[in-house]
């Protein structure tokens, strides 16, 4: 009756096995940026969008955090007034959540050598929530900006994910600019 | 001596007095009856004719005392409605809906404002005929709805060639409407407003004034404040009920069984985004069809004891499923039937099922069980960024009982509340495919996330296979080997 393919179907997965392996983030992820955050030269953040409009808040490689290799000291979600830990959410349509901007800052980068960034949030929509790995962990940021050192979470309203993300660079469109020496 | 048996009135003066006065104000035989404290069901099997014939006997053969117009306590239903037109014509509706049974039931809803005609009758049963009717409650009186099954079901049953059965599972739902009746309950909303709050969206045509909540307010309500605020409206043509509405329904049949899953573009249940189709057809499609042509049911309800992704495989003995089958138009299915209808689904590629059955109602608790305390097997296709060594490997095996604690994985935090998941992985076991690739094989408890286990989802499971390799890892694929509840009954299928 039921042939039961215990063993895993190798002949499928062959193909799998000799292809280039894309990262997580490349399979699930599309990678947007918003060039000079804040005016901030430099200051790139890459937000990372999910099919179902997620949005992880990232640092991307070119802003000067991880171009000049800092050494972070401290990250504080105590921010401009705000303080970002304490979001409280409940429930499948996360009431409670705090509600951000583009220009919303998200947290206080402090290094070793005094500079301080502030991160904003670069889309908008409701505060998920930020990643407190990086209190007690803040290099996590430096070594995996991309994935274990993101900044936070944040969710587009229905209908508002388009209006959103469409002003953030495709990474074609942001590789073009800033590999053009601006 | 009455010819009426077990009335409330034993004086025969005072009877005929009682129907004198209901009888004035329009009721009929069958609803003087009622009122008179008549309960037996023999009585009411009588024809419209031989009872009026009864009740005029109670007042000396007078003639003329019934009018011809609908009756103000019953609203024609014990009257027109249990006439050979009207019979014929729902004998007529159950043919045509074409469904399969043994025996019957008739459920009839009556429009909500005859609980306001019993309590203004009864009232004035009270105040005309204190020492009988004082203590009397509604409940006392046969209802209309007794009173017409008690007529009706024997002829039905016999036009039907099948008993009227209290049990049955077959269900012919009369709809008697009366489009007057909201405006008359009007008047209970000034006296009890909080009761009648009309809600933001009101879901369908009379949910303000419902039979509980009429009845609730009726029983606080004074009997001064009743009389001056309502009286029984005056008999006329059109204060009739309408019957529009007859609708056949035969109870949910449920079927059990376990399906195995082969594809890994195959959805468990249909995949509807923005109006077009995600994925071409479903688990749940799959089974549901072929169970469809035999069962004829109009609507499917599609549970199991868990899921698996699109792009996971079901393999092993399979995950139970049930299928609610609403309003089956065939019931009489046989074994064998059912296992002609297994070799059906079976014709698919993609999906397998065994152990197809009937079950009950109650048994779709069982399913559930297992979601929660049931263990499950995995084997899962895993990279990793640099080679693993067979130690490595090897410590993987020694991991017993790992608590890891699960935030809502980004790819459902979009409909699901964000909160942490406190799992255990039982057990693990891996083999080397080649240098950046290996089959890493699980048991964890039921609701484990193996592929954030596996990639870690941004360090939000923890611990997770990066952190115990201390290897960045992804996940290929992934197949559930089995899921370990033990019901549905094995069948003995190979």
């Amino acid at each position: 009756m039921a042939d039961d393919n215990q063993q895993h179907d190798f002949e499928g997965s062959k193909r799998l096995l000799e292809s280039e392996h894309p990262s997580l983030v490349d399979r699930y992820y599309q990678s947007r940026y918003l060039i000079d955050s804040q005016s901030k030269k430099n200051e790139d953040i890459c937000i990372l969008t999910h099919s179902n409009r997620i949005c992880i808040v990232t640092v991307a490689e070119w802003h000067p955090l991880l171009r000049e290799k800092k050494t972070i000291s401290q990250i504080s979600y105590d921010v401009e007034g705000v303080n970002r830990m304490d979001n409280k959410i409940s429930g499948k349509g996360k009431r409670g959540a705090q509600l951000l901007t583009p220009s919303s800052p998200l947290c206080e980068v402090t290094c070793t050598d005094s500079s301080k960034y502030i991160i904003t949030c670069g889309v908008r929509g409701q505060l998920i929530e930020v990643n407190e790995t990086l209190l007690k962990s803040p290099d996590l940021l430096s070594l995996k900006p991309q994935t274990e050192g993101y900044i936070a979470i944040v969710l587009p309203k229905l209908g508002d994910f388009e209006g959103t993300t469409k002003n953030l660079l495709s990474k074609d469109e942001y590789i073009k600019i800033r590999s053009s020496g601006t | 001596m009455t010819a009426v048996p077990n009335i409330f009135s034993s004086d025969p003066t005072v009877t005929k007095e009682i129907v004198l006065l209901l009888t004035q104000d329009g009721l009929c035989p069958r609803c003087v009856l009622r009122f008179l404290g008549a309960g037996d069901v023999g009585l009411f099997r009588a024809t419209s004719e031989e009872l009026a014939q009864k009740v005029k006997s109670l007042v000396d053969d007078q003639d003329d005392i019934f009018s011809p117009l609908p009756c103000p306590a019953c609203l024609g239903i014990l009257q027109v409605y249990l006439e050979e037109g009207f019979l014929n014509r729902v004998v007529e509706a159950v043919r045509t809906s074409d469904h399969q049974f043994k025996n019957f039931i008739c459920s009839l809803t009556t429009p909500v404002c005859s609980l306001l005609r019993e309590h203004a009758i009864l009232l004035l049963l009270k105040e005309k005929f204190k020492s009988l009717y004082e203590h009397r409650e509604v409940e006392e009186i046969s209802s209309v709805k007794d009173v017409w099954k008690w007529r009706s079901g024997p002829l039905l049953a016999a036009a039907l060639d099948a008993p009227f059965e209290l049990k049955s599972k077959f269900d012919i739902i009369l709809n008697f409407t009366y489009e007057k009746s909201d405006k008359e309950c009007t008047f209970l909303s000034y006296h009890s407003p909080e009761v009648f709050r009309k809600r933001k969206q009101q879901r369908s045509y009379g949910d303000t004034y419902t039979r509980a909540n009429v009845a609730r307010v009726l029983s606080k309500m004074t009997e001064g404040y009743f009389k001056r605020n309502y009286s029984l409206p005056k008999s006329n043509e059109t204060n009739v009920c309408l019957c529009e509405d007859i609708r056949c329904v035969h109870d949910a049949v449920f079927v059990a069984g376990r399906y195995n899953k082969y594809s890994r573009t195959l959805s468990q249940t249909p995949w509807i985004l923005d109006g077009g189709r995600k994925s071409e057809s479903s688990v749940e499609e799959e089974i549901c069809g072929p169970l469809k042509k035999k069962f004829l049911f109009t609507e499917q309800r599609f549970s199991s004891s868990g899921r698996e992704d699109v792009d996971v495989r079901m393999l092993g003995k399979g995950r139970p499923f049930v299928v609610e089958m609403g309003d089956p138009h065939r019931v009489r299915l046989t074994p064998e039937d059912l296992a002609e209808i297994q070799q059906e689904i079976n014709k698919s590629a993609d999906v397998k099922v065994r152990d197809l059955q009937i079950v009950e109602k109650n048994d779709i608790n069982k399913l559930k069980e297992g979601e929660i305390e049931k263990t499950k097997t995995y084997s899962a296709l895993c990279w990793s960024k640099e080679p693993l060594s067979q130690e490595q490997l090897q410590k993987l095996q020694e991991v017993k009982d790992l608590v890891i604690y699960q935030k809502t994985p980004i790819r459902v935090l979009h409909r699901r509340p964000l909160a942490t998941r406190e799992r255990v992985v039982y057990s693990m076991s891996a083999e080397k495919v080649d240098d950046l690739h290996f089959t890493l094989n699980l048991l964890t408890q039921a609701g484990t996330y193996i592929k954030e286990f596996v990639h870690g989802d941004f360090g939000r499971t923890t611990p997770n296979l990066g952190t115990l390799t201390g290897v960045e890892c992804d996940i290929l694929e992934l197949d559930v080997q089995s899921v370990e509840l033990d019901w549905p009954p094995s069948l003995g299928d190979t």
